[in-house]
């Protein structure tokens, strides 16, 4: 179930306020937990899924970086991507014009999918506590 | 290892400098999928073909498990999925109801580690605009 609470926030085009339902994280589920639940579904040791985990994370980052698209069935697709300057001529575009490289994440159709009928539940916190 | 972009012709309907201009943008160099990922780690690892597959859909499953709880998944030195809302905003809070959950979509923050890797990687153009 995934909490929410109601947050107020002020839109500029029309000079209104309005709330909105805000969700509540719980704590992130850190790598060395992934491992430990893993290796109790598997008949493979924390170790092994630990470098299992190692591998996917280098996998992806050195993929990326050679500016390939990892599309990844069940969880999603990574792409890279650059914000650059428009330039008025053509011959003006070189890589100094280019300010940030990054990586956009889509998730899956599968995964979009099995969140769409999530159960939701008010939590019973004031926004001090987030 | 380096992205690898390309000159693009933009159009530019907002902002200070509008028109006809030239941008870099990323030039893909092909897509990777579970099937490169599996191969990957059949020559990096010691686990056998069975249980990376086994791994893989295993951690599918956990990552889609943590989200329908509100839970966020962090891969080390990669980064971390979060799962937020989109929402529809109304301008009296006594009208928010689950409803206004459009729907749970997941975010994903590269760790900095990765963020480094790629600001460290150098930028190579590739052929003429389309």
């Amino acid at each position: 179930m995934i909490q929410y609470v109601i947050e107020q926030r002020h839109n500029v085009a029309t000079g209104q306020k309005e709330y909105f339902p805000k969700i509540v994280r719980a704590t992130t589920l850190p790598t060395k937990e992934i491992a430990e639940l893993l290796a109790h579904r598997t008949t493979l040791s924390e170790a092994e899924v630990y470098s299992f985990l190692a591998g996917l994370s280098d996998f992806l980052i050195e993929r990326i970086c050679d500016s390939y698209i990892v599309r990844l069935e069940g969880l999603g697709t990574f792409s890279p991507a650059i914000k650059a300057t428009p330039q008025s001529t053509e011959k003006d575009v070189k890589a100094s014009t280019i300010t940030t490289k990054t990586v956009n994440f889509r998730p899956s159709a599968s995964l979009r999918q099995s969140l769409q009928s999530p159960q939701l539940r008010k939590a019973n916190l004031n926004s001090a506590h987030l | 290892m380096s992205y690898i972009y390309r000159k693009k012709k933009q159009r530019i309907n907002r902002g200070a400098s509008q028109g006809e201009k030239f941008i870099a943008a990323i030039a893909p160099q092909g897509e990777c999928t579970e099937e490169d990922l599996e191969r990957y780690m059949l020559r990096n690892s010691s686990i056998s073909q069975a249980d990376i597959i086994l791994l893989y859909r295993s951690l599918a499953g956990l990552i889609e498990e943590n989200f329908m709880v509100g839970r966020g998944v962090c891969f080390e030195g990669l980064g971390t999925f979060l799962p937020n809302f989109r929402t529809k905003p109304e301008p009296d809070i006594k009208d928010i109801t689950t409803k206004n959950v459009r729907e749970v979509v997941v975010n994903f923050r590269p760790s900095r580690k990765f963020v480094k890797r790629m600001q460290a990687e150098g930028l190579k153009e590739e052929g003429k605009y389309k």
